[in-house]
C-alpha cells in the first residue's frame, strides 16, 4: 500500500514552494488528451482519472492564478513531442468549489484539492479523495466526479488576457513562501521560537 | 474480400471452459478438469470477423501496442497481465444481451471498461492480477460496488442486468 498521501486543505504539502493554499472560488486546470482521455463520441473517458491518482498520488492539476497560457503550452509541446500521435491538448477549467463539493446523500466532502507547489511550479495541486478508499468505492467517486465536470475546451479559451501575469504571480508568491519558511527554519535552528 | 479465421486458446486451469459467440447466439461451456488446452479454430466468415467480441479483442490489442511504454511523466503502462485479464474476461461477457464496453487505459496502469448508457454508468478495470474491480449504477436501483472479483468469474449478473438493453 503506497503511503498515505498529504490530504488535509488547511495546510500545504509543499511549505517551501506554496503561494497559498487553494481556495475554493479558484479555477484548477486539468489537460485533457485527444484521443487518449476520449471516447469516441468525445465524452470524457472514465479512465482521464487514474484511481491511483485519486486514491494516493493526488490528480495533478494547476490552479489558473498561478500559471498562464504560454506556461501550460509549453508543457504540451514537451508530451507532443514524446507522444506525437496526441492529436489534441484541451484542458478541463474546474471549478474549486464543485470539486469539494459534499456528496448530497452523505453531506461528506468526497474531494479535496490541496496545495502540492513544485519548485518553479507554484500552480501545481492535487485532486483527492477525501478519505482512504478501497478500488471499488473509489470508481463510485470518479463516476460522481466527472459527471459533475464541466466540458473541456480548447486551451486558448480556458485563459483571458487578465491571467497573462499568472506565472509571475505564482513565482512571486513562491519565492515569498521561500524566504519564509528559510528564515523560519533558521529561527527554529537557532531556538528563536516560531 | 477475403477474412482471418479466428483461433481461440483456452487457459489451461481447472474448472470450466467457455467459448463465446455471441453474434451467433452460440456459446460453448466445457465443465472439466482437463489439464490439456483447447484449440479451436473458426473459419472466418463476415458475420463472425464483425462480432462485438472480436472488436474488443482488436481494440486491446491496439491499445497494447499503443501503450507499451509510458506515455507521460509518472505513467505506467498497463503490465500483459492486465491485458490478458481483460482478454479472459471479454470471453464472459454476453454480448448478445450488451453493448460493447469502451476500453481506455488509464496512466496508473489500468485497463478499464467502461459502459455508459442513458441510465447507467458501469467502471471496471484490471490491474494484472487476476482481479477485477467495478462500480455500477443505474437510475432507480442502489450502486453495486465489487472488489477483488476474480476475473474467471466473469461479468457479475448486476452488470448485466443494469447493461442489459432487455
Amino acid at each position: 500500500m503506497p503511503p498515505e498521501p498529504h490530504r488535509d486543505e488547511h495546510t500545504s504539502a509543499s511549505r517551501w514552494f506554496s503561494p497559498g493554499l487553494v481556495q475554493s472560488d479558484e479555477i484548477v486546470l486539468r489537460t485533457v488528451l485527444d484521443p487518449d482521455h476520449l471516447e469516441p463520441n468525445g465524452n470524457l473517458a472514465a479512465a482521464a482519472i487514474s484511481l491511483e491518482d485519486i486514491r494516493f498520488r493526488g490528480w495533478s492539476v494547476d490552479r489558473k492564478r498561478f500559471t498562464c497560457l504560454w506556461r501550460v503550452r509549453f508543457f504540451h509541446s514537451g508530451w507532443k513531442k514524446r507522444r506525437p500521435n496526441i492529436r489534441r491538448f484541451y484542458v478541463l477549467p474546474l471549478p474549486v468549489g464543485v470539486i469539494r463539493q459534499p456528496d448530497p446523500a452523505t453531506g461528506q466532502q468526497q474531494f479535496v484539492v490541496t496545495d502540492a507547489a513544485k519548485w518553479l511550479n507554484p500552480a501545481h495541486a492535487h485532486v483527492l479523495l477525501s478519505a482512504s478508499q478501497g478500488e471499488g468505492a473509489a470508481r463510485g467517486y470518479r463516476t460522481k466526479l466527472l459527471q459533475r465536470l464541466p466540458p473541456y475546451v480548447d486551451v486558448a479559451t480556458a485563459f483571458t488576457p487578465v491571467d497573462k501575469h499568472g506565472c509571475v504571480r505564482g513565482m512571486l508568491k513562491q519565492f515569498g513562501a521561500i524566504v519564509v519558511a528559510a528564515a523560519d527554519y533558521v529561527r527554529r535552528r537557532l531556538g528563536l521560537g516560531t | 474480400m477475403s477474412y482471418t479465421d479466428i483461433h481461440f486458446l483456452n487457459t489451461v486451469t481447472p474448472g470450466f471452459v467457455r467459448f463465446d459467440a455471441s453474434p451467433a447466439g452460440g456459446r460453448l461451456i466445457f465443465s472439466d478438469q482437463t489439464p490439456y488446452a483447447i484449440y479451436v479454430s473458426v473459419p472466418a466468415n463476415q458475420a463472425f470477423a464483425g462480432s462485438p467480441a472480436k472488436e474488443l479483442f482488436d481494440r486491446l490489442t491496439e491499445l497494447k501496442s499503443k501503450y507499451s511504454t509510458a506515455w507521460l511523466p509518472y505513467s505506467r503502462p498497463p503490465n500483459e497481465g492486465a491485458f490478458q485479464n481483460a482478454r479472459d474476461f471479454v470471453l464472459t461477457l454476453p454480448l448478445n444481451r450488451i453493448a460493447k464496453p469502451a476500453i481506455h487505459v488509464a496512466s496508473d496502469g489500468e485497463v478499464n471498461f467502461q459502459w455508459s448508457g442513458p441510465d447507467f454508468q458501469i467502471d471496471l478495470g484490471f490491474y494484472g492480477n487476476g482481479k477485477f474491480s467495478f462500480y455500477a449504477t443505474k437510475t432507480g436501483c442502489a450502486p453495486v460496488i465489487g472488489d477483488e472479483v476474480p476475473v474467471k468469474q466473469g461479468i457479475p449478473q448486476p452488470l448485466v442486468d443494469f447493461a442489459s438493453a432487455v
